[in-house]
């Protein structure tokens, strides 16, 4: 079934939107559409122009969120709130954490800028671990100067090699790396500009050791080792304090970044609503979709408030838009909804077939799959899975298990065993049909192949009765499934009923009106129509093309329907094969030997039911996916996404 | 390991390969031709490089666009060395790519500081080869301009620690960080070969390359010696730090000569004394690239299933494309047409003035004439 949709139009001064947002809107489901587009042929209508005033904030909270949600309580944003803050108050909150967090940050800043220097010097120091002198000491040598640094290795080797052993100096060689050697050398004062000439163009690069250490290379490293422990204490007690800070600022602003989130949404609604003026004030137009229950309830509620107009349209011919599609069905076909969903939703003046689908669907698959025993495990585990998983698809399997169940008594089987139970109707495998022309043939088939025209002849008649609510009398009369192909296929059906039952053919006579008359009418459809809808009769191509065409497409038809029927053999075939299945699996598990192995029983029943299972699922729904639906159905319709759905996404 | 076995296959798909190489009479008649355009004419006729050329438009045949084209045929060749090479003798072809890399890079420095950096080419498919071998951020070094740039460009590069060196002592000198790749090419390729070649590939790697840089050496020492008046640290600051057959004394006595005469006599007491005994001022680059033919020919000859047939492969491959360059642009100037060359950048300096030189040098050196 399809819910009653009703098309409302609201209009309030300007200012009141947002009360109409949060007192109303927000706690009813409409589908809101483009108020500018919809009333695209009135004069005087604008946009909304406004920004949010509150924009910055949320950003700012998202921000914050960004940062430091790992210390946030996810609960809390599940959590409803009940004591809700104003926007202006939820602004203010996060401003404040902003500017509180922004001085633990400084703090921390300084701390680590500080680390970064200590660290730098311990870079400074540490290659020179090897020397065994006091630093300190050494800086206050006068007559002897000293200089450390590094040097690039390719400058190293060819500096000892060529340079070292002529000029005045000492070298001491610290640690080395990949690219570097870490040096320090000494020279007398009296030459020492001369060698920092030689020392430099071998690329010695200096740099100052930092002096407030004493002690040697090795003591200054452990002092500053001190230093910067010290100063990672402090990050990290900067750090707690701020975790903490947030943690317990944490419930205050998740309230007003909820209220944010909640005011930009109703704030947005302004893309879709329109302004007008009147007397020099300005109006806002909301228009929408809800169901005809909300929108009643809805339409009593804003009754009393002066400030707050309404109209609904009842024709919904005059919109832009077409009624969204909320499709609702009892409880026990809701599942089925799936296979809707996947088609496409019905358009809102078509018919919804899900109640069709889960009957015709439900019973061939149990035709498919008769089996008592696994009928009933697909029933329980559907029902469970349905139950605590809520999954459509485990209610789909719940409802087929049925009927396979009902099946299975039907066909005497049980777990793949045919002699335990007492067939009720046939065993698909064995029980035969004489027919004249074919010979002998499994009944299961002769009652599939029914069953298919069966059902292809009512979801003609549905294709009829939808094509006369939707007033297309042609299509109603002389489609290929409409009334003229459902004169000639039930002809063919009447005729091949008469054959098998061996009763005579009805004469020629009528014979040549009941095929030949509604052959004509389909050949004939588009003039037919043209006629019936009081037009110009064009023929594309003139009617030479407009008869070799015809032809042709006379062929597929009639090929169409004899495929069509055939494919319902498969239902047949299936419930022949899953019999044929069982006992293979009981032949591997020696059943007939007297002595079956009980796993491997089991295991093939779970691998029947796994693997046949899910192609007979797929099987029926090509069945009713191209062999019905392609007669009735065109599943164009979109489908009902409330504003506060869409906003969520 | 080595020998017979592992290598007869590729030493045979080399020696084919070698086939495929220039002989005299084929320098003569490119030299013999008038215009560039018929000069590739010719070199089209050589399944080497015809399908490298047949298809440069005539108004493209500058200097650079044909040596993309050249310099492509050799990447062609090392790969299809490399597919055929089993995992031992890649050791020797990933070594060997550093080459490649090093080039690309100093090619890299010449754009970044040129003026008109679009005179200096890397061909799509060159492009193509470096990348599928190398880890260079080729997009930034190619789109670097300005020193800062470049060296930032070289950051994942094993060069970034010393260009980033000079570019913290304000160094504007392109010659300098040109002078610093090579260092550090050479010294990695050298302590590089230590690490992956044993014994016989080993010596052959060090006697061919080895014997390389004492030259290259030399030549600098030489030229920095006549042509600049360089004080002997700069000397050092400026040569390769690796040597083979030259002592440390020969290099200090090379250095601290007082002037390039007594360096021959110098050069004729060291261990290459004996091949170079012919060396002088004037022909020195000659006899010394001889000595290197012979060097690189010879392991080749006694040595054929080492690492010998792809190192002397390259070699031979290398020198003829700088031949053939050399030539056509011998053609370019009777031709009457001023050659196109890269963009000078800055005025030169004058250790950038002697890498220019030195880099004129080695493509003399390389593509040193037949005789």
């Amino acid at each position: 079934m399809i819910e009653k949709m009703q098309f409302l139009s609201i209009t309030g001064p300007k200012e009141d939107l947002d009360r109409i947002m949060k007192q109303y809107l927000s706690h009813f489901e409409i589908q809101l559409e483009n108020a500018l587009t919809e009333l695209g042929n009135t004069t005087g209508l604008s946009a909304f122009e406004d920004g949010n005033p509150y924009d910055e904030s949320l950003d700012l909270s998202r921000d914050i969120l960004a940062a430091y949600g790992d210390h946030i309580d996810p609960k809390l944003m599940t959590k409803t709130i009940t004591d809700s803050m104003d926007t202006d108050q939820a602004a203010k909150v996060v401003e404040g954490l902003r500017g509180r967090l922004h001085e633990l940050m400084e703090k921390r800043k300084k701390i680590e800028s500080d680390l970064e220097i200590v660290r730098d010097s311990e870079d400074k120091i540490k290659p020179f671990r090897g020397l065994n002198y006091d630093i300190s000491k050494v800086l206050q040598f006068t007559t002897i100067k000293f200089r450390f640094g590094k040097m690039p290795k390719e400058y190293y080797t060819k500096f000892t090699d060529y340079v070292y052993d002529n000029i005045d100096s000492v070298m001491l060689k610290c640690e080395e790396n990949q690219d570097y050697v870490w040096l320090a050398y000494f020279s007398p004062e009296r030459s020492v500009d001369k060698v920092d000439a030689v020392y430099a163009s071998m690329h010695f690069e200096r740099f100052f050791v930092p002096d407030e250490y004493v002690g040697t290379p090795t003591e200054a490293t452990a002092s500053i080792d001190r230093h910067l422990s010290k100063l990672t204490e402090q990050l990290d007690a900067i750090n707690s304090e701020i975790t903490s800070y947030i943690t317990e600022a944490a419930p205050e602003f998740i309230g007003a970044y909820k209220e944010l989130v909640r005011y930009s949404r109703s704030f947005n609604v302004r893309k879709l609503a329109a302004l007008t003026n009147h007397d020099g004030r300005q109006f806002y137009i909301l228009c929408g979709w809800m169901k005809d229950s909300d929108a009643n309830k809805l339409r009593a509620e804003i009754a009393d408030d002066e400030k707050i107009f309404y109209t609904v349209e009842k024709d919904h011919e005059k919109l832009q838009s077409d009624p969204p599609v909320s499709l609702k069905n009892p409880a026990l076909f809701k599942p089925f909804e799936l296979y809707i969903r996947m088609y496409g939703l019905p358009s809102y003046g078509e018919m919804d077939p899900t109640i069709l689908v889960a009957i015709t669907y439900s019973i061939l698959f149990g035709f498919m799959f008769g089996d008592a025993g696994q009928g009933a495990v697909l029933l329980i585990v559907g029902l469970l899975l349905y139950k605590f998983k809520h999954m459509a698809l485990a209610g789909i399997i719940a409802s087929c298990g049925f009927f396979s169940t009902i099946f299975g008594f039907l066909f005497g089987s049980l777990f793949g065993f045919e002699d335990i139970i007492e067939a009720r109707w046939l065993h698909p495998q064995t029980a035969m049909t004489q027919l004249p022309m074919i010979g002998n043939l499994n009944t299961v088939f002769v009652y599939a192949v029914a069953i298919g025209m069966g059902l292809i002849l009512m979801m003609m008649i549905l294709n009829i009765l939808n094509a006369l609510k939707n007033h297309k009398l042609g299509d109603a009369l002389f489609s290929t499934n409409g009334a003229a192909g459902f004169i000639f296929y039930g002809a063919v059906v009447l005729s091949i009923v008469l054959i098998m039952t061996g009763h005579p053919m009805p004469g020629g006579a009528l014979l040549g009106i009941m095929f030949g008359v509604p052959l004509v009418l389909i050949f004939f459809k588009e003039p037919l129509e043209a006629i019936l809808e009081k037009k110009k009769i064009e023929l594309e191509g003139g009617p030479g093309m407009f008869v070799v065409q015809g032809f042709f497409e006379m062929f597929e038809v009639m090929l169409s329907y004899f495929s069509n029927t055939l494919s319902f053999v498969r239902v047949g075939a299936f419930a022949v094969s899953h019999a044929a299945m069982m006992q293979v699996v009981l032949m591997l598990a020696g059943v007939e030997a007297g002595n079956p192995n009980w796993i491997v029983v089991v295991v093939g029943n779970l691998f029947v039911m796994g693997m046949e299972g899910l192609i007979v699922g797929i099987q029926v729904l090509r069945l009713e996916y191209y062999e019905l639906f392609s007669r009735f159905y065109t599943g164009a319709g979109r489908e009902f996404v409330p504003y506060t759905e869409v906003n969520k996404k | 390991m080595g020998g017979l076995q592992s290598y007869s296959g590729l030493t045979t798909k080399i020696r084919e390969m070698q086939e495929k190489l220039f002989h005299p009479s084929d320098y003569q008649e490119l030299a013999s031709k008038s215009t560039v355009a018929e000069a590739v004419k010719v070199l089209e006729k050589h399944s080497a490089y015809r399908e490298a050329l047949s298809d440069i438009p005539e108004e493209k045949l500058h200097r650079a666009e044909i040596e993309a084209h050249l310099t492509h045929t050799e990447y062609a060749d090392f790969t299809s060395i490399y597919l055929f090479a089993n995992p031992e003798q890649r050791k020797y072809l990933q070594l060997y790519f550093t080459n490649f890399e090093a080039e690309f890079l100093r090619q890299c420095l010449r754009r970044a500081v040129a003026i008109h950096p679009e005179a200096i080419v890397y061909s799509e498919e060159n492009l193509t080869f470096l990348k599928k071998y190398s880890h260079l951020d080729f997009k930034e070094l190619l789109s670097a301009r300005g020193l800062e740039q470049y060296v930032e460009a070289t950051k994942s590069s094993k060069y970034y620690s010393v260009l980033h060196m000079l570019r913290n002592r304000h160094d504007e000198n392109a010659a300098e960080y040109e002078a610093a790749i090579d260092m550090r090419h050479y010294r990695l390729l050298w302590e590089g070969a230590q690490k992956v070649f044993f014994g016989r590939d080993l010596l052959i790697f060090r006697e061919t390359m080895g014997s390389s840089i004492d030259f290259m050496n030399f030549g600098l020492i030489h030229r920095a010696k006549k042509y600049y008046n360089m004080t002997p640290e700069e000397i050092y600051a400026l040569i390769i730090p690796v040597r083979y057959r030259f002592r440390k004394n020969d290099i200090v006595r090379f250095v601290t000569a007082q002037n390039t005469a007594i360096m021959f006599a110098h050069l004729h007491r060291s261990e290459y004394g004996q091949h170079l005994r012919l060396a002088t001022e004037d022909n020195y680059q000659d006899v010394m690239q001889k000595e290197k033919n012979r060097l690189y020919h010879e392991s080749f000859a006694r040595y054929p299933y080492t690492i010998a047939c792809m190192n002397t492969y390259f070699y031979e491959k290398e020198r003829e494309i700088r031949k053939i360059i050399q030539t056509l642009e011998q053609i370019r100037y009777r031709e009457g047409k001023a050659p196109v060359k890269p963009d000078q950048a800055t005025p030169l300096t004058k250790s950038e003035a002697i890498a220019r030189q030195n880099e004129a040098q080695k493509l003399e050196e390389k593509g040193g004439s037949n005789r």
